[in-house]
């Protein structure tokens, strides 16, 4: 009897020590993992309008407004020259992780999520950023690039370009798998080579 | 904060309230045999609530200890199986030393007692009633298919940890019923379906027969995080204790026990879900619930 009392006075402590120590660093990750939402985690992905034309506002019909108050870091991109293409993922999401391997397969990305550059067809054209929507400095850019009032879902992709100085965008959520009205890996290359048309005849 | 206003068929928390209300008035009578049993009751509805506040207090970093999908539509805590999936794939070890914390805190002071008082789907099971194993030689499948628990337990974290997804999430039938087929009857027409949804369905559909057919078959043959939390009960302070000098020795116990548990004798099995109703319908008081 006195034996089980130690084991249990013991096994409290140990747990009570795991729990502060780990809970420390890992409550705030626990409550972003908790936030962000993995539609394909649960067998579903959300419906979106097909591509037909580049938007300068927000598209009607999804829920926003008005005028995008692009940031910084991606007018400076499009003031290179260059048009962006963002990837929108976090560590363990499924669906991201499918398109990112579409992607290679397809040659539009190269390298892994963290340290993804853009294929050698685009290298001149087009920047990659991938954006971690857990740890990214850059992680509420994607309420910008979502264009219902829904919640943000992963992964979410947004090509951006520049016609005659305004600034020109598509966004899409879900895996680029051809369903829900969402572009196939062909569709991706057409919208960035569109993109990049457009960008050369302004 | 939204109030009701009865109008279900336009209100977000319908799926919640209606199945509460209709599940508390079904299974009324089975808990009304005492007062321990009423107290059950009150604490598994209060925690199918407290699962789904975060319409009041939003998305929380802490950990249910049972289960319940965090990707539901008011889902306030994370799930321990996600946290267990997301630690292997990102290699993260503190997520993994705060899951271990929290669920050994809990499991060290209550035992397995998360599933009988607080999880949602044990409560599911407990409305749905199920059937006791009664022929011996389904008693021997049903012992040895006890096991299979623990191998997905152990199996969730490599897996994930190989392939870099989400192994079990992406077939968990608790998430397919608590916030895929919710987010679905929310916005039928917002989704299209992924590639685990049929499979996910099929997951559903089997569960759904298994906790019909057999008593908390969910928990005895199939549930990861009891599995995680049963060791605990060899050595948890909340402990069902049998006076054997009191012990009549009628079988009451082990004919109600919904886990089929040899009580009085195995008063400390791992497969023990503390939900008390050995001690309610003992005829001479020989069963305590109580810490010591």
């Amino acid at each position: 009897m006195h034996r089980i009392k130690v084991i249990q006075a013991i096994c409290i402590t140990v747990s009570f020590v795991l729990l502060i120590s780990g809970g420390y660093a890992a409550y705030n990750k626990s409550k972003t993992l908790n936030e962000s939402i993995c539609l394909g985690c649960i067998g579903l992905n959300p419906i979106v309008e097909s591509f037909s034309e580049f938007w300068v506002e927000y598209p009607r019909g999804y829920g926003k407004e008005g005028n995008v108050s692009h940031p910084q870091w991606v007018i400076d991109e499009l003031n290179k020259g260059k048009i962006v293409m963002l990837f929108f993922w976090y560590h363990g999401c499924e669906p991201c992780s499918r398109q990112w391997n579409d992607m290679l397969h397809a040659g539009i990305v190269e390298g892994t999520e963290e340290n993804g550059k853009i294929g050698v067809a685009y290298k001149n054209n087009v920047t990659l950023l991938t954006i971690d929507t857990i740890n990214s400095e850059r992680k509420d850019s994607i309420k910008l690039y979502n264009p219902s009032k829904k919640e943000d879902y992963n992964p979410t992709t947004a090509i951006i370009t520049m016609k005659n100085g305004s600034i020109l965008w598509y966004a899409f959520q879900g895996p680029a798998d051809g369903s829900g009205g969402r572009p196939s890996m062909r569709g991706l290359e057409e919208i960035l080579n569109y993109a990049l048309k457009i960008k050369e005849d302004g | 904060m939204p109030m009701c206003n009865f109008n279900c068929a336009s209100c977000p928390f319908a799926y919640i309230c209606v199945p509460m209300a209709i599940g508390a008035a079904v299974v009324w009578k089975r808990y009304a045999s005492s007062t321990m049993q009423k107290k059950r009751l009150a604490s598994q509805l209060a925690f199918l609530f407290l699962s789904n506040t975060a319409f009041m207090v939003g998305s929380t970093g802490l950990i249910y200890t049972f289960f319940y999908c965090w990707e539901a539509p008011l889902a306030s805590m994370a799930c321990p199986i996600g946290i267990l999936e997301h630690a292997a794939i990102e290699h993260s070890l503190t997520l993994l030393i705060y899951l271990v914390g929290f669920i050994s805190i809990v499991s060290m002071i209550f035992g397995r007692a998360a599933c009988g008082w607080a999880c949602p789907i044990g409560f599911l099971q407990d409305i749905l009633g199920g059937k006791k194993v009664k022929n011996e030689k389904r008693a021997k499948l049903d012992k040895k298919l006890r096991y299979l628990k623990y191998i997905i337990l152990l199996l969730i974290a490599p897996v994930s940890y190989i392939r870099g997804t989400m192994a079990y999430t992406n077939i968990c039938p608790v998430g397919g019923l608590t916030a895929t087929i919710p987010h679905l009857i929310l916005d039928p027409h917002g989704y299209t379906f992924g590639t685990y949804f049929i499979p996910k369905m099929l997951f559903v559909g089997g569960f759904i027969a298994l906790i019909v057919l057999l008593s908390r078959g969910w928990c005895r043959h199939l549930c990861p995080v009891g599995a995680m939390m049963a060791p605990f009960n060899k050595v948890s302070l909340l402990q069902l204790r049998v006076d054997m000098d009191k012990c009549i020795h009628c079988g009451k116990c082990e004919a109600i026990c919904p886990m089929d548990i040899k009580m009085p004798e195995d008063n400390k099995s791992l497969e023990c879900i503390r939900c008390g109703k050995c001690v309610s319908v003992c005829p001479v008081n020989a069963i305590k619930l109580g810490f010591r």
